[in-house]
């Protein structure tokens, strides 16, 4: 990792937590952005890159586990809870939503980095899956109106004689728009097919089973 | 557990209203001439305010009356005591005993049957007014809780011609009452339960915030200073904030303390062993529930000592929980001894459990030092805290044959000697 990949953004009200845990992260040549209320966090404009934060509980405005039940619907980096006081139903809700790991002042810097490292590796892994489903949405804004009906019927499983005739087109038809539909997705396999099309939420409309009833 | 109730004020409450409610049937009584027992057959006057029969009055009001003669059989039960009773004043009638015995023996709940024999019998001999509480058995079998009056009503010469007395149910009040203390003390062991935890968890807060920067800035010193080069400008300047955040963890741990001698003010010279004894009341519920057996000695020659009340009961309380935990896992015998006795110029206390001792002894009073799976590892530095500030020591020794035990001494009053 090189200093400029990512980020980790601290929030905490106290200034020298705030200083001491820049000037940590500093030693060990990662960036660092503090802010010292929740509401500060929320509305700075953040450099877009993989990310951790380092989220104390007790905010001036807001409980940082409260931050954390807000934030959670949209993309937010992974959290590392640091707090002055630990207990125990805290920590376990934090972890239960999610949080990278919850540490109790004083903590080592190792068990620190150790949860910056793994939360940024895992920010990393959620922008690359976030990344791809962006590329599949777009691939099948893409797709024609007809490819759109073709390709629940193909990952449904539905031979092409018998998706063919779901549609009331001819099976030399429709293998041509399930090859531009597979082109255009980006698609190697049929089985990939299936997985990126579960990713973006389409429907498997027919199951072959019932086909044979 | 005892409740002992605070019924003073009560009692003078109600003692008030059966006074009046007394006063007034005699009032009436007298109105009429007085000295005859007030039966329909034998009156039909009427009270000269309402022209309502007194008769009917009397039976009316919301108190059990009765009247004996003047060697006290019985004569007159007012409705509300026959409907109590279930029967009237001349049922209880029988060959070979009085017709006051028949009823004592009746409706008097056993335990208190000498004690209303005792008194009444008193009354009756000087005629001084007769007040017991004691219960009384309903007609279907409940004892309720009364208070009793009666008063001898005389003639013109002083001659006491009849007793008339009074019933007045307090079981509701008595209830309402223990539940109230109940409530009360429940609240009080809460408070008490709570303050060590409550103050542990914002000590924990205060001191937590400057050490966690040092440890962080410590460790940023140590890279710069591991650099190749060394970045000695940027070491410089972590090492400024480490002194600075020390000194402003320093600075709390001196206004806790500040706290504990400004409590000075308030100690009284008290015995110790009503603190105890409220200390093992306040944990004697959690003993029950962890199946330990508490084991307390108090010697009688224990001197006064100077303390605060509830920072004692602090330290004794946590002493005694955290050997109750420390026994969780043990299979045998699960006894906690809590002994009080004299040693020289001290009152020395120990607490001892059969739990699996104690590994580190001065570590375990060292703040956040906790063996437990769970706290913040304040309960014994804070203990030792308050034991210092009262000029005494708070250590640890292994107790025989197993387990740990916590001393701890508290300076005797040398002025004043129980």
């Amino acid at each position: 990792m090189t200093m400029d990949d990512h980020i980790v953004f601290i929030v905490d009200d106290d200034a020298r937590i705030r200083e001491a845990l820049e000037e940590l992260l500093a030693s060990v040549g990662m960036r660092a952005l503090a802010f010292g209320s929740a509401g500060a966090y929320v509305g700075a404009d953040k450099p877009d890159m993989p990310a951790c934060l380092i989220l104390d509980v007790e905010l001036p405005d807001i409980n940082g586990l409260d931050l954390q039940k807000q934030i959670a619907a949209g993309d937010h980096p992974p959290i590392v809870f640091i707090t002055g006081y630990g207990d125990i139903p805290s920590s376990v809700q934090a972890i239960k939503r999610g949080a990278v790991d919850f540490l109790t002042k004083p903590f080592s810097d190792a068990d620190l980095l150790a949860a910056i490292h793994s939360a940024v590796a895992q920010d990393r892994e959620k922008r690359t899956a976030r990344a791809e489903r962006a590329l599949w949405r777009q691939r099948y804004q893409d797709l024609t109106p007809r490819e759109r009906e073709v390709l629940p019927l193909v990952i449904s499983g539905l031979l092409n004689k018998q998706a063919a005739a779901e549609l009331g087109i001819s099976e030399v038809t429709l293998q041509i728009h399930r090859r531009n539909v597979m082109r255009k997705m980006a698609a190697p396999s049929l089985a990939d097919l299936v997985r990126i099309a579960q990713q973006l939420g389409v429907p498997i409309t027919h199951a072959r089973r019932a086909e044979r009833n | 557990m005892t409740v002992v109730l605070p019924r003073h004020q009560m009692v003078r409450v109600i003692a008030a209203s059966i006074t009046d409610l007394v006063a007034a049937a005699m009032a009436m009584i007298r109105g009429l001439g007085g000295g005859v027992s007030p039966r329909p057959s034998d009156r039909a006057a009427s009270a000269p305010w309402t022209g309502v029969p007194v008769q009917d009055l009397i039976e009316a009001l919301p108190a059990l009356i009765w009247c004996t003669r003047p060697d006290g059989e019985p004569i007159y039960f007012s409705r509300q005591l026959r409907d109590f009773y279930g029967f009237d004043v001349d049922q209880k009638d029988s060959a070979g005993a009085s017709r006051l015995s028949g009823i004592l023996d009746t409706v008097i709940h056993p335990d208190d049957l000498a004690t209303v024999r005792k008194m009444f019998a008193h009354s009756l001999k000087t005629g001084a007014p007769y007040a017991v509480k004691h219960r009384h058995r309903r007609f279907d079998g409940e004892y309720r809780r009364v208070e009793t009056r009666a008063i001898a009503m005389r003639n013109a010469a002083g001659e006491i011609v009849q007793w008339n007395g009074i019933c007045f149910d307090i079981e509701d009040q008595m209830r309402v009452q223990a539940d109230l203390h109940l409530v009360q003390e429940n609240l009080t062991r809460a408070s008490q339960a709570a303050s060590l935890a409550e103050l542990s968890a914002s000590i924990a807060h205060e001191v937590n915030q400057p050490l966690a920067a040092i440890v962080a800035n410590s460790n940023a010193c140590q890279r710069w200073l591991l650099a190749d080069p060394p970045n000695i400008q940027r070491a410089q300047k972590t090492v400024d904030r480490i002194i600075r955040d020390a000194n402003a963890a320093a600075d709390v741990v001196g206004r806790i303390r500040a706290l504990f001698s400004q409590s000075e003010k308030v100690r009284n010279c008290t015995a110790l062993d009503g603190v105890i004894i409220e200390a093992r009341d306040l944990v004697a519920d959690q003993a029950v529930r962890r199946r330990v057996r508490l084991d307390v000695g108090i010697a009688d020659d224990l001197p006064l000592v100077a303390f605060d009340r509830v920072q004692v009961q602090q330290v004794l309380v946590n002493l005694i929980r955290n050997g109750m935990e420390a026994m969780s896992d043990v299979p045998g015998d699960r006894v906690l001894g809590i002994f009080a006795y004299r040693t020289e110029g001290y009152v020395t206390i120990e607490v001892s459990d059969r739990g699996p001792g104690v590994d580190h002894p001065e570590e375990i009073f060292e703040p956040f030092y906790t063996t437990k799976g769970y706290g913040m590892g304040m309960g014994l530095a804070i203990s030792r805290s308050i034991v210092e500030s009262h000029g005494g020591r708070l250590w640890v020794e292994k107790n025989e044959p197993q387990g740990a035990k916590f001393i701890f001494t508290l300076p005797a009053e040398v002025n004043k000697k129980s």
